[in-house]
């Protein structure tokens, strides 16, 4: 391809891990105000409707794609590529299936669309499984372009910034399990 | 120290100017005024303007000040002899002027006149007001007398029409929704009761009843002063502009009069 | 994200088969027809028209992202972000700002360059609302609703493309990395991507009435934004890009600011415009995305529907949340100014800064206030005791808005202060200011504004604010800087004409709106009692010319860009960092290396505040 990756210098390092963190800390605001507004019209009621095994499913497949990542990054600190790959496509998958799993929720309609708490059921969780999507797009561009350019241990800001997303992604459906489920 | 003295020579002397012209036109502020909660209103207003005028001034007089005696003729890059980066005393003075002027406005206007407008909206205050039930649709004041009976009053165009006693306290009861769509959730929009020479206002709100006391004590009507409008004064779609209705304040032999005729109207309606 | 690629062969350029922005325009189109299409295909009622408004809300995405792609996003950021190197540079010339650009200084001027004509289309508005507004009834626009979604796009256009954006994503990202004397910004694509979201966020609100008249004004305020016709989807999502495009700015220049100051650049002489841009940022990072969600509730609640914010749901949830960032938005808006003026200041007067760390602290006090007052656009809808915490926040905040007058006012005396035009707009901004915040202090008065709230003083005030501080700061700026922008000088007579030309079609303008509002002229109306005629008849003739003017500065600015003397690359002889390189700066922004040793602000030292060493 004509392109390598090449060491970034710490500064500028720090500025990327600032700047990325700073953004994620920007995008936690709209939750605080959804999960705002789902207390003051829902407060702690829970609807019975709900079904807890699916959403309780829905984290467990959050938090395994965070493993995997995360093993992924891992792995790439000891200059294993193809285990970052490797790593970063499987969270993709668990990620996916969080969403299937979501899909499935919404089309079954197990939560009346039009009761208040249906409401907030479905705008609370369809924002936090468009976060979730967005953070698996950068998964996936980050597997291809770690495979592309060679990352090395030095050199991996882009798939640790990848996790700082999987990271928020997972933060989100856990406060939202909590608040839609338990809460 | 001379230049400092000039200065202040000069402010103060601005600033008794620009009070003495303040206290001519004091009594017309808020233009005209014939309620209480506008009284209250009109005096915080000229309070405020009482005490902000020398800050007015100072600046105003400063910024001139600059151009005639600290400008530099010829627009060459030319330091000051004077070169200081802090000043105490102005700092102090500065400083301490904006948070005792600050608090000074929280405590009084602010917060004696709210005590006494929620003294007036006391319940025990408010034995035998008259009553006025204020629907606000699009684009509609509806106003009912419940205490007569009466539930549209209108004029002899059969506009709508609010006529109030004069120096009687009135409780203004106001709703948003549409009577005549009650089915539709989204037909109830925020409008906003606002009669100018009244001095105060109050957003409508739907699905909310809200409440607002006040006493009217100058005899006044639309016809001759377009101040005495009720205006919905929050935007409520195209007819906002003319959402508005005539008010008379008159007197209490008129007002009984005036409801004796509403209710004769109302008896006949439909007849 | 993609900085760590490095090309072995020498950069090409592969041509681009039509003009960046003809190509964006060209994939937006198709963008929009694909997801529209989409929608409609998985649309269970069938028998809808061809655009519906939820599939005019998911084309819209496909539009925007079509578009992004097509000025350069495609090549400068997804490529990258695949590990696929960017095959282009950047083009020669004027072109260059035709398209995605990653250099801080083209983005700057891009920026500068949409929020310039956002002013002058929203001002155009604005002076038919004026036309309008010189009869008692209808005699210009056809039907109310053309009127108020005149003055709804006017709001928008104003506060989100252009208060918004041209001292932070305009001014700020040109100057911010030349004032710390780095070469370059953190997140340059981010950046570059940033301004297009301007362009499409403009043209967004700009056709939205062709989806339907809208009555809301810029608030949108719920549940009237409900009842609608369809056009109000299309101010929620120009929103939603204008915003997102400040959040981009807001996001790179905070890193830059943090990571890239240059040696010696300490937190201590760190430039106030410095300063205010970065607490301009955090206030845009905390806001904006609330204003974001806000605006999908506001998109669902009419959508799906749901009830968030009706009769059944909360209209007051709606108000709050709005007010919640509406208030922090005008200090967005006017901190940058307040810290012009004292970045001028010294410069004009060639004296030192006084009470610099007092008009650091205002600075940062606004922004910390400004997230505490936000009820008291809502002093005629809540409860009583909610109003105590409310005027007590609101008067405090004048308090440290005021440090920015006590540090100019101390630089002014006994200084040779200059009158060149950015010297006489930046008085004169302070007067305008003056006059906005004290009348603010009216306003602060639950009794006092129940009187005034929603009248035509309200109106006055919040223009003082905005057009009398920020952008009469703004063009102040511009003088200031167009010798850095282009090399070149403007005019000095055509300068200090037109600013007094503004001077005058302002104050005379909005100041007889003061007395409007007191004599009972309410807000969003195109008819009106007569008894107001004579008054609004000559505050229109003072805003033509107000907007003559305007026209004026931009023809004026526009010479100078194109034709205007060429000057020394210092010709204020200022301390600041930008004045330390080229007019107009080399793209690595300094030839060689900067080392800062003394304070920029202060005028009773020979020595420059910095050097600039020559690359070995």
């Amino acid at each position: 391809m004509g392109v390598e990756a090449v060491p970034i210098n710490p500064r500028e390092l720090r500025g990327y891990r600032f700047g990325l963190v700073l953004f994620l800390f920007t995008q936690a605001v709209p939750f605080v105000v959804l999960y705002a507004v789902e207390y003051y019209f829902d407060a702690f009621y829970i609807s019975p409707a709900t079904n807890q095994w699916l959403g309780a499913v829905e984290v467990l497949l959050m938090i395994l794609a965070w493993t995997t990542g995360r093993s992924g990054l891992a792995a790439m600190r000891h200059n294993n590529l193809s285990g970052l790959i490797s790593g970063f496509r499987q969270s993709l998958v668990l990620g996916l299936a969080n969403l299937v799993v979501l899909g499935y929720q919404w089309g079954t309609r197990f939560v009346p669309p039009g009761t208040r708490y249906g409401e907030i059921f479905y705008t609370v969780s369809g924002v936090t499984g468009f976060y979730t999507l967005v953070g698996l797009f950068v998964v996936l561009a980050i597997s291809i372009r770690a495979g592309r350019l060679r990352f090395t241990s030095e050199n991996c800001w882009d798939a640790e910034a990848a996790m700082y997303f999987v990271t928020f992604s997972l933060l989100t459906n856990v406060v939202t399990y909590l608040f839609l489920y338990w809460i | 120290m001379g230049e400092v003295v000039g200065f202040v020579v000069v402010w103060i002397i601005l600033s008794l100017l620009a009070e003495w012209g303040l206290s001519a036109v004091k009594a017309h502020t808020l233009y005209d005024v014939i309620a209480s909660q506008g009284f209250l209103a009109e005096r915080a207003f000229n309070f405020l303007a009482t005490w902000l005028t020398p800050v007015f001034v100072f600046v105003v007089v400063y910024l001139i000040y600059v151009l005639i005696r600290f400008h530099a003729p010829n627009g060459k890059p030319e330091r000051s002899r004077s070169q200081f980066i802090r000043n105490k005393g102005f700092v102090a003075f500065w400083v301490g002027f904006s948070f005792f002027v600050n608090i000074l406005f929280w405590l009084h206007p602010t917060s004696a006149d709210l005590e006494q407008m929620f003294a007036s909206d006391m319940p025990s205050r408010n034995h035998g007001d008259l009553i006025v039930d204020v629907t606000a649709r699009q684009w509609e004041w509806i106003f009912s007398y419940p205490q007569y009976k009466v539930t549209q009053a209108v004029n002899h165009l059969g506009e709508d029409e609010l006529e109030l006693p004069v120096g009687r306290k009135v409780e203004f009861v106001m709703r948003s929704y549409d009577p005549f769509h009650t089915y539709d959730v989204y037909a109830g929009v925020i409008h906003d009761f606002w009669i100018p020479a009244f001095g105060t206002k109050e957003d409508v709100i739907p699905g909310i009843t809200r409440y607002e006391y006040i006493r009217p004590t100058v005899l006044a009507s639309y016809k001759t002063n377009p101040m005495v409008r009720v205006q919905c004064a929050e935007v409520c779609g195209p007819g906002h502009p003319w959402m508005e209705a005539p008010v008379s304040i008159v007197t209490p032999s008129h007002f009984s009069k005036w409801i004796k005729h509403q209710q004769t109207l109302e008896a006949h309606a439909g007849g | 994200m993609a900085q760590n690629i490095v090309t072995e062969a020498t950069p090409y350029r592969t041509r681009p088969t039509m003009p960046p922005v003809l190509r964006g325009f060209l994939w937006a189109a198709i963008g929009f027809l694909v997801l529209n299409m989409a929608t409609i295909a998985v649309d269970p009622f069938r028998g809808h028209p061809f655009i519906t408004e939820i599939s005019a809300v998911i084309g819209w995405v496909g539009g925007v992202i079509g578009w992004l792609l097509g000025v350069g996003g495609w090549e400068g950021v997804v490529l990258p972000l695949f590990g696929v190197p960017n095959p282009w540079v950047a083009a020669p010339g004027w072109r260059k700002y035709l398209e995605l650009s990653t250099e801080h200084k083209v983005i700057g001027i891009q920026y500068l360059i949409s929020s310039t004509g956002t002013f002058g289309i929203a001002g155009l508005l604005a002076m038919g609302i004026r036309y309008e507004l010189m009869q008692p009834s209808l005699h210009f626009f056809t039907y109310p609703d053309q009127y108020l979604t005149a003055v709804g796009v006017h709001g928008t256009l104003m506060m989100f493309a252009v208060g918004t954006v041209a001292l932070v994503g305009g001014l700020g990202n040109y100057m911010v990395p030349l004032m710390i004397g780095a070469k370059g910004t953190v997140f340059p694509r981010l950046s570059g991507i940033g301004h297009w979201l301007v362009p499409a966020g403009v043209l967004t609100v700009i056709f939205s009435p062709l989806f339907g008249y809208w009555t809301t004004g810029w608030r949108g305020y719920e549940p009237l934004a409900s009842q609608d016709p369809s056009g109000i989807i299309y101010y929620y999502l120009g929103v939603a890009a204008l915003t997102l495009s400040s959040t981009c700015v807001a996001v790179n220049l905070a890193a830059t600011i943090v990571f890239h100051r240059s040696n010696g650049v300490t937190w201590a002489r760190l430039p106030l415009f410095v300063w205010g841009i970065l607490t301009v940022s955090l206030l845009n990072l905390i806001w904006l995305p609330e204003i974001q969600m806000t605006f999908v509730l506001g998109l669902l609640d009419r959508l799906v529907p749901f009830n968030f914010f009706d009769a059944i749901g909360s209209p007051l949830n709606y108000l709050s949340l709005f007010w919640l960032f509406g208030h922090p938005e005008v200090y967005i808006v006017v901190v940058p100014a307040l810290a012009l003026w004292n970045e001028i200041i010294p410069v004009m007067a060639q004296k030192s800064l006084f009470g610099r760390s007092w008009a650091v602290i205002g600075l940062i006090f606004v922004m910390m206030l400004s997230g505490l007052v936000w009820a008291h656009h809502m002093f005629t809808n809540m409860r009583n005791s909610e109003m105590f915490p409310f005027s007590f926040f609101t008067e405090m905040i004048s308090i440290p808005t005021g440090f920015s007058f006590l540090a100019a006012i101390g630089t002014l005396w006994k200084s040779r202060y200059r009158l060149f035009t950015p010297g006489l707009l930046v008085i004169m901004s302070m007067f305008n200011f003056l006059v906005g915040g004290l009348t603010g202090v009216f306003l602060a008065d639950p009794p006092v504004n129940l009187e005034v709230h929603n009248t035509f003083f309200v109106v006055a005030h919040f223009h003082y604010t905005i057009i009398g501080g920020m952008v009469f700061t703004w063009v102040a700026a511009m003088y200031y800087w167009i010798p850095k922008l282009s090399g070149r000088m403007y005019n000095e007579f055509w300068g200090k004409l037109l600013a007094i030309v503004i001077f005058i079609g302002f104050n005379g303008a909005f100041s007889q709106m003061f007395l409007l509002g007191l004599h009972g002229m309410n807000r969003w109306v195109p008819a009106y009692p007569p008894y107001l005629k004579p008054m609004n008849y000559e505050v229109s003739l003072f805003a033509f010319l107000l907007g003559a003017g305007f026209i004026g500065h931009g023809i004026h600015l526009w010479w100078t860009w194109v034709k205007g003397p060429v000057t020394p690359d210092n010709p204020w002889n200022g301390r600041t960092l930008e004045w330390l390189t080229t007019s107009p700066p080399p793209p690595e922004n300094f030839n060689g290396e900067v080392l800062v040793t003394g304070s920029f602000y202060r005028y009773d030292i020979d020595k420059p505040a910095a050097v600039l060493h020559p690359p070995e």
